[in-house]
């Protein structure tokens, strides 16, 4: 009974209400709404941080699970609990400005990313050929066409710049301007109306990501 | 970065080194050092952020106003404070609908700061840069300027409308054949197809750039490291 009122009614309840708090004090400028609708942000806030501490809890758990199974995959959690205590000691105890926290990020963090970065690179143009091999219409083409030309067009070659391709008033600058804004706009324009209308859903207890 | 022993800092750019080639092998095949080191890094991440969350957000927000003046504060978090204690229950199984309560208001709050920041952010800017070109009166350019300004505002209209038609799903029932969307709409969203291929292409090669930039880093660290060693030895 207690669980199915939780769940239900109270909770489209509280979304709606907080939500149109929330929502009515971006376009009302009143005092007490403000100050409520900034009070509820600063909440919502802490509860964001709670849940990924409990999303990190739950990976901990997941990991701990397979020590204790003592699995192949054990060595792997192995790996995941030493990073996570060695962050732990280095960035709670030491501090994020102390130089074996900056050493951590330096020499283990940003080369693992920098390198994945790279194997990213890799990975997109090995896609780029095979939309090349499978693909080929004129909307790939126009979309190749582009990329070649704005990495030419991005930097001289050998110092020698590309007359009427390159700099401020190059036409890969005015398509840029023209072209590339109009479809960012509309792209844009198209998430910010799908956020809305799905917003609004979960607003009015149409949709119920938080339970049934 | 430069630690206090050149020891060290020799040690940490092999580290990195040592990092930077094994996660370039992955691109020939998974193997099990990759994944060691995918795991602890991913161990890493999770550490810190635990730390940072807890620094910048949860010690300031719940702990320190008690810590201040313990009976005011304690009023003053009271209600984030059940909150978050009914938020906890979500890690169990049984009582997870516990927690239902704190992810209604989360979801409810979070839902509403982003269609307010979508309407006021992304819409009404958008929207207001797509016509400004037509408001001539307003137009701080120059006479013969202002039919090109005119041209661009058209083909960048064009270009917009085109796009959010491209994305229109709305279909009728035909008599004879499959579903499919009115005629009118299907030559909008051809044309829209162009104007969306050009803005991918873009943010690709934006991508591509990025990651230049990212081996050219990769490629001279490792360099760095060999004329260090030389130098040493």
């Amino acid at each position: 009974m207690m669980q199915s009122f939780l769940r239900s009614p109270f909770s489209t309840l509280i979304t709606f209400i907080t939500g149109m708090v929330v929502l009515l004090g971006y376009f009302i400028d009143v005092d007490p709404l403000n100050v409520l609708r900034s009070r509820f942000l600063q909440w919502t806030v802490l509860l964001a941080a709670v849940a990924l501490m409990l999303g990190v809890f739950n990976l901990m758990r997941v990991h701990w699970k397979r020590l204790k199974e003592s699995s192949i995959k054990a060595i792997y959690s192995f790996a995941f609990f030493g990073g996570f205590l060695l962050a732990l000691a280095v960035g709670g105890l030491l501090g994020v400005q102390h130089s074996l926290t900056r050493a951590v990020i330096d020499f283990v963090i940003i080369p693992i990313e920098t390198s994945l970065f790279v194997v990213i690179l890799v990975s997109l143009v090995y896609a780029l050929t095979r939309l090349l091999q499978s693909r080929l219409s004129a909307f790939s083409f126009v979309f190749l066409v582009t990329v070649v030309f704005s990495i030419i067009g991005s930097i001289p070659l050998l110092g020698i710049e590309i007359p009427f391709l390159q700099g401020g008033d190059g036409i890969l600058s005015l398509m840029t301007r023209v072209l590339g804004t109009a479809g960012v706009r509309g792209l844009l324009i198209g998430v910010a109306l799908g956020s809305v209308l799905t917003g609004i859903r979960v607003l009015l207890g149409l949709d119920r990501p938080y339970g049934e | 970065m430069t630690l206090e022993f050149p020891f060290l800092d020799l040690l940490g750019g092999a580290i990195g080194v040592l990092l930077t080639l094994l996660v370039f092998s992955s691109l020939f095949g998974d193997h099990f050092l990759v994944r060691l080191i995918f795991y602890g890094y991913v161990g890493i991440m999770a550490g810190f952020s635990v730390v940072i969350t807890f620094n910048s957000v949860i010690f300031p927000l719940l702990f320190q106003p008690i810590l201040e003046e313990p009976i005011d504060g304690m009023v003053q978090v009271a209600i984030p404070l059940l909150l978050c204690g009914l938020l906890v229950f979500k890690v169990s199984t049984r009582f997870s609908w516990v927690g239902d309560l704190s992810l209604a208001f989360l979801v409810g709050a979070g839902l509403a700061a982003l269609v307010g920041g979508a309407i006021r952010g992304t819409l009404m800017p958008q929207i207001s840069a797509v016509i400004s070109p037509f408001d001539l009166e307003r137009s701080s350019l120059p006479p013969e300027e202002r039919l090109p300004s005119l041209v661009q505002g058209f083909v960048i209209l064009l270009g917009t409308v085109t796009t959010l038609t491209y994305f229109h799903f709305g279909a009728r029932p035909r008599a004879s054949g499959p579903l499919r969307r009115q005629e009118w709409i299907e030559t909008l969203s051809w044309i829209g197809q162009f104007f969306i291929a050009f803005a991918l292409g873009l943010i690709f090669a934006g991508l591509l750039k990025a990651g230049m930039v990212a081996l050219v880093e990769r490629v001279q660290a490792l360099l760095n490291f060999v004329i260090t060693l030389q130098r040493g030895f």
